[in-house]
Parts: structure tokens; sequence; C-alpha cells
């Protein structure tokens, strides 16, 4: 029985179809499910006041401040070597094997899973440097995450600066490194905003290296050496000790919510200079 | 009789090899101060390649290698103790597309004066209103400055581009690869308005694929064809009795 | 002067860019230096294939983690895959351009959930579902098969549908000229041209299948066992890692690096494979 090649293309389009659409209502289902069980919770005090009896009561307070500071100290080593090994591949070398092996090495760390991250983190950091479980041994952690994150997209925004600027700079008796800070970087400052929040998003989102390396404590960290709890460290404790599900779903909507609206400043962002850039 | 000019810019047996092809084959020529030289051609006779060479340009294209000498006020600026920076301050270069940096039209002028190390924000307004000036667009644009340069008109454009060049204090040699190839005829008569202006001040050497711009504007005028210079001479005569058949040819439209 | 700063830069410019290199191989040795001692030690055949894991008596065998997070990674791809592909042809093949430039990007705005929270919502509401319908504790290989098949579609889709906008016009069209219907070019040359990149993607997130860790702690269940259906429960290499590591000491942290050790090479192994599928199609173009 052959079907005729019309009837097949129906068939297919409505089998795509149906997967596309099955796979956008899944995961459209997950947000709207967290957040219609979670906003509720969420209220000016539970953001910012103190959690009480493990968590049962209180707020996250604690958990925003970890939350906002381990990307901070991440990004704060990741973007200066990230741009400048994008700067370094971009403006000071051509392909060659020394450059093919740095990306390899790139590349591969980009492969490794987070649990690995969370084991190196804490024998490095955390053991043999006698660290402890801290702010810094999770943002040094997470800073070598994020670093291929940054150098990918630094790499991308650099090279699409025109090559006419560079020749403009230079013909008006600017060196290398002068074309770099005042033509290069601010022209390629889009792109690496975009890298910076995804990378931003990606430590948000991440529980096993931050449990590894910075700990768990519900308490203010006063200095780097402090062990703070990050948000999504927080929910995963609440879920699987089964201490409160209503925090729970409390601190899933913020978590959710503070991951979307990062990676939407991303998206827009790169869609604000891609459209700058087709002027 | 033409007064004796000083020598500016001389070139010995120049070479270029871009890769393996030898882009520009044993250019020798003296080029006079204070006056316009233009040079003529076909595509891809080796003008720009030869352009590129006087600010050392070409330094940057990674395959390229330079033979023989190219003496700025009898200094060969090929020369490794040479100051290649310090260099492009004296030798300014216009490229056929108008490059206005995504800054102020203020900060683009003001841009190669920042780099000598000018911090006094009065002394660089100075310096910017002089530059405008000297290319014909300070009335233009003199209200808005802060405006970003990339939305001026492609003339205009080019006339920043002219202002910037020109707000270097060092400035003594300007030169131009095709500045006008964009550009409609009212402001291309407007950069050949400045040129004829500016070559009292500086030396001014002008690559065109337009022969009778260089006929309105060159004191003298180079020919250059696969790479080897031709026929140079004063552009009277190149254009109406060149020695060379072949320079004959290229300026009545022979071929080009 | 200008031209020695120059240098300065240079220099200090190729130190930085050595981090990322620097760092992998910091990170490789120190696992390795922790792991593979204990695996020698052990002997490489016994931690792989012994199906006893009980620190407290000595034995340290991680065949059923194995096993488990194969099946896990194996059924996620079974989900993943096909959906992810067919999501990926979709849009790229029978969707006006102005509405994939919009599902795209929110699918893999989607991707950027966090782990934790697919996890949650597996306990929450897949678990009880098939504990309710195919018995079992609900915690089970099906549910982190699930639940991971869901986490990896946006990295499937994305790729895929980066190789299969890859495809140069000139085939489609080639196609259509002919008389194909759309579906038609779409299958006989539009999906044999990405076929390299469709393959990788799918490798790609194997490889993240199996090295996720959080979420599959909370629906897998966490038994060591080996199943023998889908809705006993497992615990993979990963859970095992996160779930021992707080109380292991000595030879007990050893054998987590160890595992810690196998997979990191398995998922290089996985990762270098996809990689270089979709680079040599590169450089045959």
């Amino acid at each position: 029985m052959r079907i005729s090649p019309k009837i097949a293309q129906v068939l297919a389009v409505f089998l795509l179809g149906a997967s596309t659409l099955l796979t956008l209502a899944i995961l459209v289902f997950i947000i709207v499910f967290v957040l219609s069980k979670g906003l509720p919770g969420v209220n000016f005090e539970f953001l910012f006041s103190s959690p009480k009896d493990m968590g049962r009561a209180g707020g996250i307070f604690p958990t925003l401040v970890g939350t906002v500071l381990l990307p901070l100290m991440a990004l704060a080593l990741a973007v200066p070597l990230g741009v400048g090994t994008a700067v370094y591949l971009t403006e000071y070398t051509r392909e060659t094997r020394f450059t093919r092996i740095l990306r390899f090495g790139t590349d591969c760390l980009a492969g490794i899973p987070s649990i690995i991250f969370g084991l190196f983190g804490f024998i490095f950091f955390v053991v043999t440097l006698k660290m402890g479980w801290c702010l810094l041994s999770g943002g040094l952690t997470l800073a070598i995450m994020v670093l291929p994150t940054i150098i990918r997209t630094s790499e991308e925004a650099t090279r699409a600066v025109p090559n006419s600027y560079r020749e403009v700079s230079f013909s008006l008796g600017a060196t290398r490194w002068e074309t770099v800070l005042k033509v290069v970087l601010p022209n390629a400052l889009p792109g690496i905003v975009t890298g910076v929040m995804l990378g931003i998003g990606r430590c948000i989102g991440e529980t096993a290296v931050v449990i590894f390396t910075a700990g768990s404590s519900l308490r203010m960290p006063t200095s780097a050496f402090d062990s703070v709890r990050t948000m999504s460290v927080h929910f995963y404790i609440l879920a699987r000790e089964g201490i409160s599900n209503e925090k729970a779903y409390a601190t899933a909507a913020v978590l959710v919510i503070s991951v979307l609206l990062v990676n939407l400043a991303a998206y827009g962002m790169m869609h604000h200079f891609i459209a700058k850039r087709s002027k | 009789m033409t007064t004796k000019r000083p020598v500016k810019i001389a070139t010995r047996n120049l070479r270029v090899f871009l890769g393996k092809e030898e882009g520009l084959r044993g250019v020798t020529l003296n080029i006079p101060a204070n006056q316009i030289l233009g040079i003529i051609g076909p595509a891809g006779s080796g003008k720009t390649t030869f352009l590129r060479a006087l600010n050392r340009l070409n330094d940057l294209s990674p395959d390229t290698y330079v033979e023989g000498q190219v003496l700025l006020d009898g200094q060969d600026i090929y020369h490794p103790s040479f100051d290649v920076v310090a260099l492009r301050k004296r030798v300014g270069m216009l490229f056929a597309l108008p490059v206005a940096l995504p800054m102020s039209i203020f900060e683009n002028v003001a841009y190669g004066p920042r780099l000598s190390g000018i911090r006094n924000r009065k002394r660089l307004e100075e310096i910017v209103e002089r530059g405008l000036k000297a290319a014909f667009l300070w009335d233009e644009v003199k209200d808005r400055l802060q405006m970003s340069g990339l939305r001026l008109s492609g003339g205009q454009q080019q006339r920043l581009c002219l202002a910037r060049v020109l707000a270097m204090e060092e400035l003594e040699v300007i030169l131009l690869d095709e500045p006008c190839s964009g550009l409609d005829p009212i402001s291309t008569s407007k950069i050949e308005e400045a040129l004829t202006i500016l070559k009292v001040k500086y030396t001014i050497i002008l690559v065109t694929n337009n022969t009778k711009q260089a006929a309105r504007v060159a004191d003298e005028t180079a020919f250059f064809l696969g790479g080897e210079m031709v026929e140079y001479g004063h552009t009277g005569k190149i254009f109406t009795a060149p020695d060379d058949k072949r320079t004959n040819d290229y300026v009545t439209g022979k071929f080009g | 002067m200008k031209l020695n700063g120059e240098k300065i830069v240079k220099y200090g410019l190729i130190t930085v860019a050595f981090s990322a290199l620097a760092s992998l191989l910091l990170i490789a040795g120190f696992i390795l230096k922790e792991g593979l001692p204990f695996m020698l030690k052990v002997g490489v055949r016994d931690f792989l294939l012994a199906s006893d894991w009980d620190p407290q008596a000595g034995k340290f065998g991680i065949y059923p983690m194995i096993v488990a997070s194969l099946y896990v990674a194996f059924g996620a791809m079974l989900i993943g895959a096909p959906l992810g592909v067919a999501g990926a042809i979709f849009l790229n093949e029978f969707v006006p351009k102005p509405v994939m430039r919009v599902v795209k990007p929110t699918i893999e705005l989607l991707a950027g959930i966090p782990s934790v929270v697919f996890g949650f919502l597996g306990v929450m509401v897949l678990a009880p579902f098939i504990r309710q319908n195919m018995g079992g504790p609900g915690l089970s290989v099906l549910a982190a098969a699930v639940i991971l098949g869901i986490m990896v579609l946006p990295t499937v889709i994305s790729i895929s549908s980066d190789a299969i906008g890859a495809v140069p016009n000139s085939y489609r069209e080639g196609a259509l000229a002919l008389g194909a219907t759309r579906w038609q070019s779409v299958y006989m040359v539009t999906i044999k041209a990405a076929w390299s990149g469709i393959i990788a993607s799918i490798i790609l997130a194997m490889g993240r299948a199996l090295g996720e860790t959080m979420a599959v702690i909370m629906v897998a269940g966490n038994t060591v066992k080996i199943p023998h259906s889908v809705t006993d429960p497992v615990r993979t290499l990963t859970a095992n890692i996160a779930l021992e590591m707080a109380n292991a000491t000595g030879m007990a942290r050893e054998a987590l690096f160890a595992t810690g050790v196998v997979l990191f090479v398995v998922i290089m192994i996985l990762n270098g494979i996809a990689l270089s599928t979709i680079k040599t199609k590169v450089r045959r173009k």
C-alpha cells in the first residue's frame, strides 16, 4: 500500500508539528506550574528576611545574597581571563597549532559535567588548598566552569568588529593594544556582556558545584571565607529533606524567574547588538 | 619651469610580496614635497600596495614581505629601529570607503591627538575645530559634534576622515586611496578643493581610478601597470604626450 | 617606549590564554590523582564489574551504578532524540522564519531552568503518576529517563537545528525542482546532509544525560540495585558520587573519585566524537 507523497507530507508535518508542540507545552508547563505554585508564597518578606527553623519558615535573604555574590566572584575572575584569551586569539595571532591546542582545551573544559567540577573544587580548593567550604572556593570553581562560555562569546564578539575600524586606528598611529582598548573592545562590549549574562544564568542554576565547594550555611556571609548557600542549593535541600513544599515552590519560583530574566536580558542584548550592526 | 622642490618621500627599488605573489616589482620614485602626486592605473596594478607601503600599513597583513627602501626625509622607514607608530602620525591615510569610527564626530577627530597624549579638553576642542575646518566640514557639523559619526552622509564621512588625519599635529604626508570612489560629484569636488589647498602645507599622494580626477588635481602623475611603475612625470605631459605607449593607451581609454 | 609595552601585553595575553587549558589539565590531574591509585589498588575489573557497593564493609563495586547510568541515559535519548530532531526539522523546514526566530530562542531560554527544578517536578508530578499507573515507588529509571529526556531536548533541538539550517538552499531547491514535495526534499536531501550534525547533537545530549546529577538524585530512587524493570529505583554514577561524598573518607572517598574518573573519561570520549563529527563536516565543505 503506497501512500501518495502528498498524504505522506501531511502525516509527516502533523507528527513533526505535534512533537514540537509537545516539547513547547512541556517546557511551558514546567514554568507555569512552578510559578503558579510558588509565586503566592513570594513577597517582600520572603525575599528579604532570614530563614527560620531550617527554612520551614521565614525567608531566603541569605541565599539571595549568596546567589548574587557567587556569580559575581566567578565572573570577576572569568571575565578578565576569558576576554583576554579572546583578545589574544583574535588580535595577536592567527590559526596555528598552538591556537588549536588552546581551543581544544577550551572545548574540553566546556564539556565537563558539573559533578566533576564539584569534585575538583572540593579536592583542590576545599581540601588541598585548605580553603574550606566558602565563597572563594565556590567562586573560583564556578569561574573555571563559565570560562569557556566567556571565551566563546567574547571571541565571536571581537571577531565581529569590522577590520576597517582596526585599519583606521592603526593608520592614525595607534599600537595594537591601544586599538584593542579604544576600538575593538568598546565595539565588542554588547557581545561580551551577553556572554557574561549567560554565564550568570549558568551559575544561578548550578547546584552540585556549589554544595561541594561553598557548603550550605544559612548564615549571612561576612567574608570571602564564609560558607554560603545559594537559592538553588536551598531549594534542593528543602525539597530533598522534605522540609517545606510551600517554601520549596516559592524558592523555585524566585529561582526560575531570576534565570529567565537573566537569559532574556542576554538574548535581548544580543538582538539589539545584531540590529545595530546591520544598520 | 617648475621650482625644484625637496624630495619628501623616495622609494628605491621597492618590492612588495603578498604571500608568493609579487605585488610590486621594484618601484623607484622621488616624490617632491608640497604637491599632489596622482597615481593612476587599472585595478590590480599595485597602486594600493604601493600606497600602503608608504605608511607600513601592509605590516598588518600576515604574509607580506618588503624589499628595497622607502625614505621619508632621507630616513628608511623599514629600518628595524624606525618607530612605526610615529611614522603613521606623520603619514596619514584616507581609505576608499569612508570609515567613521563608531563614536561621536568629536571623538573621531580627537582619536589621533588623544593617542598622542593630549588630554586637555580645551586643546582638544581647538584641534578638532581646526581639523574640521581644514577638511571643509566644520560649518556642517559644528552644532552637532556629539552626534555619531556614522550618521553623516558618505561625502561628509570622508571629509570627517580627512579631518581626523589633519588633526594630527605631526602630519606631513597625506595618502589617499581612491577616496572619492563612492561619492557623488559634489562631495568629490569638495574633497578635491580641500586637497588643492592642503598641498601648500602637506605632501599629498592620491591613488585614483578616475583619470580625469588626476588630470584635474595632480601636479605630477605616475602610471602603474602590473606591479610596475611605467611612467612618471608632469601631469600635463602624461596626459597629452606620454613617452610610453601603454600610458597613452590607458589615458586615452583604450583599456582600464 | 611604546613598543616594549606592546611586547609585555602580548606575553601577558598569552599567559592568560593558557588559563582554560591549564584549568583543564589541573582538573584532569587532580581527579586522576585521587581516583587512579584506587582503581589500580582494587583492580579496574573488580571496581567496574562487581555488584557490591558497601563502603563500610570495604566493597566498592559500581556495576549497578554503571548499568543505571546507561539505562537512564539511553532512556533519555529514546525520548529526547526523536522529539528533539522532529522539533528541529519542523522549526527549520515547515514553519515561517519569523515564527522560528521566536520559538527557537524560547526553547533555548527554557533550557536555562535549573536542573533541580526539573528534578523537583519529577518528584511532585511524574513520580506519583508512575506509582499510580505502573506500580513501583515512582522514583525510578522511567522517571529519571523522562525528566532527563526533557532536559536534553533544547540541546538536541538547538544543535540539530543549526545543522539543518546550514544545509545550502540549493540542495532543497534541487530536490523540489525535480518534483518532490517539501517533506520528500527534507527526508531525501536535507536530513541526509545534516545527518552528522544531528548525530553530533544526540551524542552531546547523551553526554549531558550521563553527567546530570541533581535531577537524577531527586527522581531515580537511589537504590543500589541492578534494575529489572523501568519502574525500579536505581542509583546512577553521578548520584552515587553526590550522595556518598559528604560522609566518605579514605578508601570510600577514593572510590568516588575513581567513579569520577570513569565518568570524566566516558563523557570526554563522547564529546570528542561529537565535536569531531561536526568538524569533519565543516572541513569537508
